[in-house]
């Protein structure tokens, strides 16, 4: 069987890649959460019923958790978009044997079916279907109606595949779904649109009747065959391999030209965000950061005066780009490292344009943030003074932790849920960031004049600001150190 | 110009390149040559400091490479991809050197004037990423902006692979122009011996990381490098 062949490739793919063990570990780990949160799920599914049941007070549980379906089905459709990657083999040294390009696209998509999200549905639904519609309605019902789910998850799969190819890479495709989705929660719930009232019938039709289950198994088979024909079309190297070619984005952006060398650095900086997918999901990642607050401001009460929850937002909020895109700082520019080295302009000046941009990017987030002032004066205090140590402090510290062992990134590579370039070093870099802050805090605290723990926290983060051209020009020695090993790493992986 | 001491490489055990002495005065045409694995690359790589030397000195104009950035500023260079941004398109990348090195949009104008050739139409006003480019397009990219700031040194390593014919014959001709009409220092590398021998008044042949043969002057032919090579 040719399939198998293509299969065991796959996996000398795996075992004999460079990076194998970086892989393997990543992988291990990877597995591991994705074990924990199966785990989560699965305790979450068997509570269903009785959570329903005796926390919202609603008795008729399978006509409620119908009318919630469609947003669970929504909310899938994100997290598939995000994270579901799509397939992404290298068709080409096949394409050229005698291989119907048929078996190919049929072994492409049938493997891409093998991901965690085709598993949710099932860990998350078949507990309640057998232990309530099961009891309740008879074990047919529950067999109808687990189906119905299973094959409407599996057909938006294939759905996402096609829309992924289609629309992926448009920032607009992603804002859209976003905004539709907030937008009919909004209207269900102020009742102007009843999405969950029109599409509760099609659920609870599903446990008496077998048309809602035929319906969406032919739906599962349309979206295949759509998703079969699209990639059997576009089954040629320049159109599996690389997507968009021809638009150039960030082409008419703000430019910082007028500031020299530093300013034009970190124009480059800013087009290689918009122009790849990992730092631009940071960028959105950032965005949605900023909301974070709105999951914790509500039960906050200014009167409790500067609690400890306070300074993991404020670091949070105003530093999760520093982080997130810092722990990565130099690797960014890996694919050129070595003309970075030759280039008229010094490594001073480098390390110059990485620290306006981490702090020009704190700082935005830090404006967006004020309008959280109206959960307290405290508030705006507490994320000043997170910001100044962002800047300060955190901003050097994970400039100088990107200089240990980076990995080469290769950006053109899709998938939007990459692995590539993480080490150990990436994964410890974020604690001591939330670490400084919380020792500072805590002696204060301990003595119950914790808005002093603040103050001081705001006031190192100035002092730190007020030196920062010393500290800079000790991160760039540190950085003409080491730059031999960290091309030398950029170079051959 | 560029002067080389006990110039040392090593990897673990293996020495990789190991030069007493070499010195290159300003204005020479320089070509190097040996076979896969000979150390020319890494021999480039010490001169930009790109690799940290076991040993010795690289200096340029007087000064250690390792130590100050000046050299950066009239030195121009092209080794590998390494060397591009792939993710703009050539006129950007253009730009950004321009606004780099302090040129005025005339200077950029002059420049790609001299490569309309080369270009053949292909670079300039493409709405195309460098990395989207054909190998050999990518290389005249390169080509252009090692050579853009009009520096008084540049190192191209393997300019002519990839090349087509003609635009093989058009580079060399630029390369030419541009030591008539200034007085450039080029280090060139190539497998090429009849484009190396053609453009270059002194090749330098490097085997297993070692100077073996320095010839300039009349006695340096084709015949006398190829001689080597048969051997």
């Amino acid at each position: 069987m040719i399939v198998f062949k293509l299969l065991y490739h796959e996996l000398l793919n795996g075992f004999r890649s460079s990076s194998f063990q970086r892989n393997a570990v990543v992988s291990i780990l990877m597995g591991f959460f994705i074990f924990l949160m199966f785990l989560y799920l699965l305790s979450a599914a068997f509570a269903l019923d009785y959570v329903i049941r005796n926390f919202l007070e609603i008795d008729d549980t399978i006509s409620f958790l119908n009318s919630f379906l469609i947003y669970y089905f929504l909310l899938e459709i994100m997290m598939r978009y995000f994270f579901q990657s799509t397939p992404n083999t290298e068709p080409s040294p096949y394409l050229i044997h005698p291989i119907h390009k048929s078996t190919i696209v049929h072994y492409l998509l049938g493997r891409s079916f093998f991901t965690p999200f085709n598993g949710v549905v099932i860990v998350l639904f078949a507990p309640f279907a057998f232990r309530t519609i099961g009891i309740e309605m008879g074990v047919d019902s529950a067999w109808m109606w687990l189906l119905t789910l299973i094959t409407l998850s599996w057909a938006l799969h294939f759905f996402t595949l096609w829309f992924k190819r289609t629309y992926g890479n448009s920032l607009w495709a992603i804002l859209f779904i976003i905004v539709l989705t907030l937008a009919l929660a909004g209207t269900d719930y102020f009742g102007w649109v009843q999405l969950s009232v029109w599409t509760a019938p099609f659920f609870n039709l599903a446990t008496v009747a077998v048309l809602p289950v035929t319906l969406s198994i032919f739906s599962l088979i349309a979206l295949y065959l759509l998703c079969y024909n699209f990639h059997k079309k576009h089954c040629y190297t320049d159109d599996l391999g690389s997507g968009e070619s021809s638009k150039i984005a960030g082409q008419h952006l703000i430019s910082f030209s007028r500031f020299g060398v530093i300013g034009n650095l970190i124009d480059l900086e800013l087009k290689l965000m918009l122009r790849h997918k990992r730092p631009r999901n940071i960028l959105i990642l950032t965005a949605i950061f900023l909301l974070y607050g709105l999951l914790f401001y509500p039960d906050y009460n200014p009167e409790d005066g500067f609690v400890f929850i306070l300074i993991f937002l404020g670091i949070f909020i105003t530093g999760i780009f520093i982080m997130n895109y810092g722990q990565f700082l130099f690797s960014w520019n890996s694919a050129y490292f070595d003309y970075y080295l030759t280039a008229p302009f010094s490594m001073q000046q480098y390390v110059i344009s990485k620290y306006y941009l981490l702090s020009g990017v704190s700082l935005i987030c830090f404006l967006l943030a004020i309008p959280y002032a109206y959960f307290g004066y405290t508030v705006i205090i507490a994320n000043t003074a997170m910001f100044l140590y962002n800047v300060g402090v955190n901003s050097i510290l994970i400039m100088n932790m990107a200089m240990w062992g980076p990995k080469k990134l290769d950006l053109t590579r899709k998938s939007a849920f990459s692995m590539d370039g993480v080490g150990a070093a990436q994964w410890l870099m974020g604690f001591p960031a939330f670490l400084g802050p919380i020792l500072i805090y805590a002696p204060f605290a301990i003595l119950g004049i914790s808005y002093v723990g603040f103050l001081v926290i705001g006031f190192i983060g100035l002092i730190a600001i007020a030196f920062r051209n010393p500290l800079l020009e000790w991160t760039a020695r540190r950085l003409q150190v080491k730059k031999y090993q960290i091309a030398s790493a950029f170079r051959n992986e | 110009m560029i002067q080389i001491a006990n110039l040392q490489k090593k990897y673990g055990q293996d020495t990789v390149l190991d030069i007493d002495s070499l010195s290159i005065p300003q204005g020479q045409c320089f070509g190097l040559v040996g076979n896969n694995g000979a150390g020319k690359t890494t021999l480039f790589r010490l001169i930009l400091d790109l690799i940290r030397p076991s040993n010795g000195t690289v200096i340029i104009n007087g000064k250690n490479v390792q130590e100050t950035d000046e050299w950066k500023s009239y030195t121009g260079s092209y080794l590998d991809e390494q060397f591009l941004l792939g993710f703009l398109t050539p006129d950007e990348y253009f730009k950004f050197l321009t606004s780099i090195y302090s040129l005025s949009e005339e200077d950029l104008k002059t420049h790609l004037k001299s490569f309309k050739e080369l270009f053949n139409d292909e670079i300039v006003g493409k709405n195309k990423y460098i990395r989207d480019l054909s190998k050999g397009n990518i290389k005249k990219v390169g080509i252009a902006t090692a050579m853009l700031a009009k520096p008084d040194i540049i190192l191209l390593d393997e300019p002519f692979e990839n090349l087509d014919p003609s635009s093989q014959i058009r580079l060399k001709k630029l390369i030419k122009d541009e030591i008539q009409t200034r007085n450039v220092t080029f280090l060139i590398s190539s497998h090429d011996l009849n484009h190396v021998t053609e453009i270059c008044e002194r090749i330098v042949i490097l085997e297993k990381g070692k100077v073996v043969k320095d010839i300039s002057g009349d006695e340096m032919t084709l015949s006398a490098v190829e001689e080597y090579f048969k051997a």
